[in-house]
């Protein structure tokens, strides 16, 4: 029983394993050619760069 | 040389529309022009003449009939050679996708379509648009219109040859550690790597998408306004674009810098300056003063600090994106594209997690520091004067890494913050080459830098070189 757990414990570990490879090596060719490759940080950032944008715009001064 | 390849792409655009000169006039003068000195420069990458015409004819066409002209109608463009366009090859400055022809139309060239611009086609620029110097051994060095021993700057380096040479009216460049500004100050432009989220990114070749930038290249101020009035503001299809009004850029051009207030930076400061570059930025900030601004030394942030992190985001992001390719493809790159792209593969996860993580409190210290008591910052482009090829031709070799590093010590920390950044000429060094003087602002004060570079554009008479032989 407790054999079948260990080999259970390592297939899961295995198959972890196999499904963080499979991310990372996702196709960087056609990401490349979408030019569509954005994280999902920079968003965060974005936020923070329109708080420190001066509050009146040159524009409408 | 045709005197119409003197006119900036705002007065091409005014004569058009008063039908002084025809759209296909003008974009036969340019194709001509890029055909007979183009490859002289290594700059072409490739040119679309027949859909080019084609365009041309239908924009006076258009004229004839009468219909709402766009602010570029019928102006004949060349860009960097990664704004894809459907249907037409798009080698990114590489051999490993020398014959990649994308699907999709980049945002950007959508919108320069949307107003009235026919497009010429595509210009070298350095392999996957990493590295500042220019080099390039795949499709050949572009060189420096000033003088061809010399280097152009990259990575946008077509774009900003063709444009210096009097080939190309503006162009559109990327800017991930200065390859908008770098080429900008060696070729004696004007460049504008705009904040981070103002202009989409869509359909361009990505290369570190937390630091890839799409702005404009030219021979003035009021070209860059009028590029920008076109190509800014939100894209739903680069989510991370910002919602906030593109405001009236050309409107505001002419409002003058009188009380501006201009941070420089206090010495000593971490970066040694060349002597020749410190006599030409003095004489850019004495046109400032000229013009009404104060200048306010301020102690910087180290830059180097923020130059370490963004290499850490660069490099990952890069690596990531050409594992792939690196693994199995490794003969097809540049040997100095290699020794920039295998770091990425062994910096720990948790390195660049703080590289991601510092970012936002970095901005916010560096805004709160430098602009508490100035509306923008001056900085020269490069620390020292541009190198000429044949002594910076070092393939592989670390000692280009380091050379490349030390040639963005005053540009790439500005692609870690984000901020938005108009790189201005600063006029001859003592060689007859180019350099340059960069105006750093708050988010989103792309008008307020345009406003500036346009005042100092009428004041300086050294800003406006021309190459020789051009």
């Amino acid at each position: 029983m407790g054999e079948e757990s260990g080999t259970e414990a390592a297939q899961a570990e295995a198959d972890r394993q196999a499904k963080a490879t499979a991310l990372i090596t996702r196709d960087d060719v056609s990401r490349l050619n979408a030019g569509l490759e954005f994280g999902l940080e920079p968003s965060h950032f974005l936020v923070e760069l329109e708080r420190l944008a001066p509050v009146v715009a040159e524009s409408q001064e | 040389m045709n005197d119409l390849l003197e006119l900036g792409a705002f007065e091409a655009a005014s004569l058009i529309q008063k039908g002084e000169v025809s759209s296909l006039e003008l974009t036969q003068t340019c194709l001509d022009a890029l055909s007979e000195h183009g490859p002289k420069l290594n700059a072409i990458a490739l040119l679309y003449p027949e859909e080019a015409l084609q365009q041309a004819a239908a924009a006076d066409a258009a004229r004839a009939r009468g219909d709402d002209l766009g602010p570029l109608h019928g102006v004949p463009l060349a860009h960097k050679d990664m704004f894809y366009r459907a249907g037409k090859r798009c080698a990114t400055g590489s051999k490993a996708r020398a014959d990649f022809v994308p699907d999709v139309t980049a945002t950007v060239v959508q919108r320069l379509d949307q107003a009235g611009a026919v497009d010429l086609g595509r210009l070298n620029m350095v392999e996957f648009a990493l590295g500042l110097t220019g080099h390039n051994a795949i499709t050949g060095h572009p060189k420096n219109p000033y003088n061809h021993e010399y280097l152009t700057g990259g990575s946008s380096s077509g774009p900003a040859a063709t444009v210096a040479a009097r080939l190309n009216f503006a162009t559109l460049g990327s800017d991930t550690g200065g390859s908008i500004r770098v080429p900008s100050a060696a070729c004696g432009l004007y460049g504008l790597k705009p904040t981070y989220g103002r202009v989409s990114r869509a359909g361009a070749m990505p290369l570190a998408y937390s630091l890839d930038h799409v702005g404009p290249l030219a021979r003035s101020a009021q070209d860059l306004a009028l590029m920008m009035a076109v190509i800014a503001g939100h894209d739903p299809d680069d989510p991370t674009t910002s919602l906030r009004p593109v405001p009236d850029y050309l409107a505001v051009l002419d409002g003058g810098i009188k009380g501006l207030r201009l941070a420089v930076p206090e010495l000593p400061i971490e970066q040694a300056i060349d002597p020749v570059i410190s006599s030409l930025f003095e004489r850019s900030l004495q046109v400032f003063r000229d013009l009404g601004a104060e200048i306010r030394p301020v102690k910087l942030p180290s830059l180097e600090e923020l130059n370490q992190l963004r290499r850490v985001l660069m490099y990952v992001e890069v690596a990531g994106l050409h594992r792939r390719l690196i693994a199995s493809r490794p003969e097809d790159y540049n040997p100095a594209t290699l020794a920039r792209m295998f770091p990425g593969l062994h910096i720990d996860a948790v390195d660049y997690l703080d590289a991601v993580n510092l970012r936002t409190p970095r901005l916010r210290a560096f805004v709160t520091d430098v602009f508490a008591q100035a509306d923008c910052l001056a900085l020269p482009t490069l620390p020292s004067p541009m190198p000429s090829i044949a002594a910076t031709d070092l393939g592989g070799d670390q000692k280009l890494v380091e050379m490349v590093n030390a040639l963005g010590a005053f540009v790439s920390p500005f692609n870690y913050l984000g901020l938005p950044v108009a790189a201005l000429p600063a006029g001859l060094d003592n060689r007859g080459i180019p350099s340059g003087i960069q105006l750093i602002g708050r988010p989103f004060t792309e008008d307020l830098l345009l406003r500036a570079g346009h005042a100092y554009q009428a004041a300086a008479e050294f800003a406006g070189t021309r190459p020789p032989a051009f």
